[in-house]
Order: C-alpha cells, then structure tokens, then sequence
C-alpha cells in the first residue's frame, strides 16, 4: 500500500473508531441520565446540582460527535471536540486518582463500570486514535502522495492540477 | 501540521457542535432539570419509586442489622472482593448485568433487609447498586456509607478470596 492509501486507511479507522465509540458512549448515557448524574457526582468536582445539568447536555454532545464522525460530516470540528472533551475526561480521571476515588468510571453508564486506571488508558489511546482522526481530516491527500515521490505541490496545484503539470 | 484556517475552521465547528448537543440535552431532559431546579434540596441518588428510598446506615447499626440477619452485598468491582471484603458479604458488583440482579433474589429473598456497601465516603458504586436492587423488587435497602475502609480501620473481621 502507497503512503496515501495507508494515510486513508489510518484516517477512515480512526474516525469510525472515534466516532463509534462516542455515539456508543453518548447514547448509553442518554438512556439513563439520572444515574450518570450519580456517576458524574462522585468525582466530586463540580457542585451537586451542576452534575443534572452536565449530565443532561454532555451525552447530547457526544452523540453528535459521534454521529457526525460516523457519516463523516464537519470531521475537523467534531474531532477537534471529541479531542477537548477525552482531555477533560483524562484530566477529571487523573484527580479521581490523585484522590484515592474507588469509583466507576462512568464512561458507557451503568453495567459497563472500569476501575479508574483501566479508564484513563483507554482515554489515553483514544486520544492518539482522535489526533490521526484531526490531522488525517486537515492534512490534504495530494500532499501525502507527494511525500512519497519527493516532490512537493503547491496549494494552487492540488487546486487545479491539470494547469500546472504542462508548464512543469 | 494543521494550518491556522483549518484550526479556526474547526474552532468554529466544535462551538456549533457543542451549541446543538447542549440544545438537544437540555430540550430531551426538560423536565429532569425543572425538577431539580424547583427543588433545590433534590439529592442524589434519588427515589426511583414513590416510598422506595435508599437509607444511610452507620457502623454500629450496621453491625446490629448483621446480627439480627440482615444481608450484606459488596458492591465495588470482583478483584476488590476477592483482595478483602467484610466477613460474610456476598459479592455483587455494580457491573452485573440486570437479569442476574434479579437472579440474585434466589440466594436472598426480596424482603430480606439487605446492607450494601463500597470503598466508603468517597465511592458511590453501593448508591447505584441499592437503586438497581430497588427496581429488581427489593423494599428494605441499607448503604453502609463508611464502606470498606472504615470497617478495615475498626480491625473488624474480614476476608480475602472468593467465598462470603
């Protein structure tokens, strides 16, 4: 395989994986808020009535990402979203950690609890399964094509390359 | 790397995401929020059932509720139970699926008092077991809050392994 077919390929699988796993994620979540409410308070980082709230809207916003990953729509900003909100994630993880927490993670809701460690590693390959899904989605094809040949094209000629190859 | 325009391009759609799914969530869980917002003393976990509630117990009661026959169930993950669990604890973790939480009434009966307890204050596993036991039929459901640690600390008996 080319070096863009590979750079496809790698691009393709990580957005289904990003997305899959936060359309998966959100619609569980979404199914019982009440109780991620619960999960969400026993990190005890935000204030009681704010978990309702984070509760109610964060499932929300990870089923758009993930569906809008999966359909490969606005793929920059849904990936550059999943990648702040796993950020946040790993950092709310890391604290529980610091602070000794026994608690469930609360990442696919109720019945699928990991212990916090397990969580953040799986947080930590997701983030480098997101960073191929962003760069895959703002680096250019024909760029990667021609790093294999050695021969770099300009904006103007990914453009319109029929227009350039006579002159060259 | 990714230029500038494709970052403010993706800035800009990251914030229109978030705009539409904190709409979504808020317009799907409406009445949720009104209620919280309406009561502020609203707790968590709340009721799942009308006169169905989850009720706080401390050490000594918890040890009087044992020896009058109460049940108690370990709901932190089988690796902790298996490292140490409180004497005579049945392990249920928070994990197990619906069907066998009902399955589970075969070993102890629906009306039976029955204690559950995690790590201690800090962990809320034994809040979301008490209220999946709630919902497979049980009435009188006990949280040992001081969990684990506390008993451990009060070098009350426990036990390694796999059997209660």
């Amino acid at each position: 395989m080319t070096i863009g077919g590979w750079h496809r390929f790698a691009g393709w699988f990580c957005r289904c994986l990003v997305g899959g796993i936060f359309f998966y994620a959100g619609a569980l979540k979404m199914a019982d808020v009440i109780v991620f409410a619960g999960e969400v308070a026993a990190y005890h980082l935000i204030p009681h009535n704010f978990t309702y709230l984070v509760a109610a809207i964060l499932p929300g916003i990870e089923v758009l990402i993930g569906a809008l990953l999966l359909l490969d729509c606005r793929v920059r900003g849904a990936a550059f979203l999943a990648g702040v909100l796993n950020l946040i994630f790993i950092l709310a993880l890391v604290s529980a950690l610091a602070r000794g927490l026994n608690i469930s993670c609360g990442c696919f809701g109720l019945g699928h609890d990991s212990t916090v460690l397990k969580a953040l590693s799986r947080d930590l390959a997701l983030m480098v399964a997101i960073v191929v899904t962003f760069l895959s989605a703002c680096i250019p094809e024909a760029s990667v094509e021609t790093a294999s040949t050695g021969t770099a094209l300009t904006e103007a000629e990914i453009a319109h390359p029929g227009e350039h190859s006579e002159t060259t | 790397m990714p230029k500038m325009s494709n970052l403010r391009q993706a800035i800009y759609e990251a914030l229109l995401i978030s705009a539409l799914g904190i709409a979504l969530g808020l317009l799907l869980n409406r009445q949720l929020l009104w209620n919280v917002l309406a009561d502020q003393n609203a707790v968590i976990p709340v009721q799942t059932e009308t006169d169905k509630r989850l009720v706080p117990v401390a050490l000594d009661e918890t040890r009087e509720l044992i020896e009058k026959g109460a049940f108690l169930i370990d709901a932190r993950p089988i690796e902790f139970y298996r490292e140490g669990h409180i004497a005579g604890a049945l392990p249920l973790p928070l994990s197990t699926p619906d069907g066998d939480i009902k399955g589970f009434r075969s070993r102890v009966p629906a009306n039976a008092t029955v204690i559950v307890y995690c790590d201690g204050y800090d962990c809320n596993d034994s809040n979301l077991l008490g209220l999946k036991l709630l919902a497979a039929g049980y009435r009188e459901v006990l949280i040992y809050e001081g969990g684990f640690s506390e008993w451990e600390e009060e070098n009350l008996p426990v036990r390694k392994g796999d059997t209660p």
